[in-house]
């Protein structure tokens, strides 16, 4: 989910970068194309993580000790959301060099921005699930 | 009757075809160069990249982190 977060909002809706921007800069026809190719492949991974999640949260949700509960439905989503900016981040963006945040200013406070998003997402999710964890759930099973 | 959604589709894929119209020109050519550069696989690689590693961290979420640093039997 916040895979297409990015590359909807990010890459799509805002235009502050694409995949492969900061090799390819958006200032031309051609760059804007090879990045819609590269942000495609993106997407394509994105929605067969989402497949794979749901097909987890389906086989998750016929075990009777998983709490079916709003509040850790959610705090899981924020923590895979946390998962994906903090790797994503780390990976793209620093190591990588692929694309910045916001790409015409380079690697800047926005990167930074995004990867601090990511460990606060991971600890809001983590809170929520823990704090559900013994609550005894209503199941739809 | 039963043929004629093949047909319907035989007749659409030229329309599918030439649906790309500056596959053919400068600008298409440009684009298939800067996407099959010969550097394709590791900018794939590199693309893809956070993909296993988030199912990596999945994991250690899900399952735990391996104990890698688990006390060996003392020795007497």
């Amino acid at each position: 989910m916040g895979g297409f977060v990015d590359g909807i909002l990010f890459h799509q809706i805002l235009q502050l970068h694409g995949m492969l921007s900061a090799k390819f800069p958006k200032t031309t026809i051609a760059n804007i194309e090879i990045n819609m190719f590269w942000d495609g492949m993106f997407h394509a991974l994105t929605w067969t993580m989402t497949a794979i999640g749901l097909a987890l949260l389906w086989k998750a949700g016929r075990r009777l000790e998983v709490p079916w509960l709003g509040k850790v439905f959610v705090g899981a989503l924020f923590l895979g959301w946390g998962l994906f900016n903090l790797i994503e981040g780390i990976i793209d963006h620093y190591l990588l060099n692929l694309h910045h945040v916001y790409e015409a200013q380079g690697q800047s406070i926005y990167d930074l921005l995004f990867l601090i998003s990511g460990v606060i997402f991971i600890a809001a999710g983590l809170m929520a699930i823990r704090t559900q964890r013994n609550v005894t759930a209503v199941s739809p099973r | 009757m039963r043929r004629l959604p093949y047909l319907a589709g035989l007749l659409l894929l030229p329309s599918v075809a030439s649906a790309c119209m500056v596959c053919d020109t400068e600008l298409g050519h440009q684009v298939q160069r800067g996407v099959f550069d010969g550097h394709f696989g590791s900018t794939a690689v590199a693309v893809l990249l956070p993909f296993p590693a988030f199912l990596l961290a999945a994991a250690a979420v899900h399952f735990g982190v391996p104990k890698l640093m688990t006390p060996t039997t003392k020795r007497k």
